[in-house]
């Protein structure tokens, strides 16, 4: 935990290769949520997916990469976190309105306009109501939340803030 | 007739409390947890499973016989809340180890 | 002597385990299938979903995936407040 080195992460091709993996994860995680009304999936998987970019570039920049924007650290995770809290305050509307109406938007607009065909089809994205929605409030949910879980579990353990919560335990 | 499964949630279980009472490694109590849970991840599944079955879900189905559809909602449940505790439980190893300096579970009592 | 101990409670679960799968109904034949055959008989033409998992999941139990967040959130509130909660 306490290498005693700096931590700047790997090599420069490791940190490339993340550069360049980090937009097929995030559009595989998007398609994951916003077709988990048809294939497999879903918002919980999709967003687990999209939060390993987290993962994948702590392990490759190391922890300077939060370092770096230390002063602007705790604003920016809050900030993740007021996200995350959205997410849900707009999660729960949807699922109550979902819950006591009846194929709530579903052929009524715009991208909605399209009915599901009964028993074995091919699947059209538009067909699924507020299912999609659901699933991308879902899937924000869990990106800010396995993020902010990540990075609090493997950044924030130097430092001025465990020096603070470190001197309020010894006293 | 017992099926493989269920062998297989025995043996896992039997791994994950094997570890919680023979090791004292906060990390590897928190790994023996989750092999538990992911032994009744397991366990819900193979409740749920119907004999020559697809998988529910209509698109290019292969064919209208499906397993139970409830079991796989509850084992995602499931599978999110697991998460959740291991988070926790974690973080509360790390702020253990800050305290104490180590995270052999037999050295110190939490309260006390 | 603790180990004897610990190691024989392994074995008294281990048991415990076999018995009960062996008394558990047989695998791959659920004998009440009532309430998963009309979920996969209506979920369509109720929630417009191909995919039945997620039309239980985010329609007949959408408060059962409320409180799943609910969960994960304060979960990640619990670790926000033990790492830069104590802020002076």
């Amino acid at each position: 935990m306490k290498t005693g080195k700096e931590d700047t992460g790997l090599s420069p091709i490791v940190e490339t290769v993340a550069y360049l993996l980090a937009v097929p994860i995030a559009t595989f995680g998007f398609y994951v949520a916003l077709h988990g009304h048809l294939t497999p999936g879903g918002g919980f998987a999709g967003g687990a997916i999209v939060a390993t970019i987290a993962a994948l570039f702590l392990a490759a920049f190391g922890r300077s990469i939060i370092k770096g924007l230390h002063a602007k650290a705790f604003s920016s995770l809050r900030t993740l976190k007021n996200i995350g809290i959205t997410a849900f305050g707009v999660l729960v509307l949807i699922s109550l309105s979902a819950t006591f109406l009846h194929r709530f938007l579903a052929n009524s607009g715009w991208f909605f306009k399209i009915s599901v065909p009964f028993g074995r089809n091919a699947g059209q994205l538009g067909s699924g109501g507020i299912i999609p929605l659901m699933n991308l409030a879902v899937g924000l949910e869990v990106v800010m939340g396995i993020s902010l879980a990540v990075i609090l579990l493997l950044v924030i353990d130097e430092g001025e803030n465990s020096e603070s919560i470190g001197g309020g335990a010894r006293e | 007739m017992i099926g493989v499964p269920f062998i297989a949630v025995i043996v896992l279980i039997l791994l994950g409390l094997s570890a919680l009472l023979f090791k004292r490694n906060m990390i590897k109590i928190v790994m023996a947890i989750h092999i538990i849970g992911s032994a009744v991840n397991l366990f819900l599944i193979s409740t749920g499973y119907r004999a020559d079955s697809a998988a529910p879900i209509f698109s290019n189905a292969p064919k209208l016989e499906m397993v139970l559809p409830t079991p796989q909602a509850l084992t995602l449940t499931s599978i999110v809340i697991n998460l959740a505790i291991v988070a926790l439980m974690l973080s509360f190893a790390i702020l253990f180890f800050k305290y104490y300096g180590t995270l052999d579970a037999g050295k110190r009592r939490l309260f006390g | 002597m603790e180990v004897k101990i610990r190691a024989g409670a392994l074995v008294v679960l281990f048991g415990f385990l076999l018995l009960a799968v062996a008394s558990v109904r047989p695998f791959a034949s659920p004998e009440s299938t009532a309430m998963d055959d009309y979920f996969i008989q209506n979920a369509q033409e109720e929630t417009g979903s191909n995919n039945v998992v997620t039309s239980v999941v985010f329609d007949y139990r959408a408060l059962d995936t409320l409180g799943e967040t609910t969960v994960l959130f304060s979960a990640v509130c619990g670790i926000f407040t033990i790492f830069i909660g104590r802020k002076k």
